[in-house]
């Protein structure tokens, strides 16, 4: 799974900080999200879905393991 | 800042409380470290309160990483306690203390399986069920 979310978080200008604190995440989460090394619940997917006033697909990308 | 403060306080307590523990194993005042280990877990819940209206402590990604840690040292401690366990029961042939040893492992081992099943099936009730498919 891909993400947006540094791109998003570039757009309204939030540091990695203020967008843990906006979502109720530890900075390492945002961290570990923005390296696409963590996948978020559904219900983390939703919040910053909706904090960025976009759809879930617009932030997620899911890719299959074998790349198709 | 305050995430960093907190990781330092809970590394300072769990050296106290190890400290504690050991000194009471030493000289056998085993209520050493019995009140050293409730002062620590009060402590612990009364800073958690203080700063959970202030930062997140901690998130779904700590607790699935938590999860992860807990099974592997499960599995490393159940395998290893076992294998010891066999070790110390053929040692105990020669000499009674491994057998005394090996058989506190047996339990130790026993005891930590017993919970994690008991944690298991509390922790999954909510998925069971019979399904409605014939």
């Amino acid at each position: 799974m891909k993400n947006k979310i540094k791109v998003y978080r570039a757009m309204y200008d939030l540091t990695q900080q203020q967008l843990a604190q906006k979502l109720g995440v530890t900075r390492q989460t945002v961290v570990a999200l923005e390296k696409n090394k963590y996948n978020p619940s559904l219900e983390l997917a939703f919040k910053i879905a909706r904090l960025f006033n976009v759809s879930i697909e617009d932030v997620f990308t899911y890719e299959q393991p074998n790349g198709n | 800042m305050e995430n960093k403060k907190f990781k330092v306080f809970m590394v300072v307590l769990s050296v106290l409380v190890a400290g504690a523990i050991s000194m009471s194993a030493v000289t056998g005042q085993w209520y050493i470290g019995a009140i050293v280990l409730l002062i620590a877990v009060f402590k612990i819940y009364q800073v958690k309160m203080r700063l959970k209206t202030k930062v997140v402590i901690e998130d779904e990604m700590i607790e699935k990483i938590s999860g992860k840690a807990a099974r592997i040292t499960y599995l490393i401690f159940g395998l290893a306690g076992a294998l010891l366990v066999l070790v110390f029961f053929a040692l105990g042939q020669n000499n009674p203390v491994f057998y005394i040893v090996g058989n506190t492992l047996a339990f130790a081992v026993c005891a930590v399986v017993a919970v994690y099943v008991i944690a298991y099936v509390y922790l999954t009730k909510d998925f069971r069920g019979d399904g409605d498919e014939e």
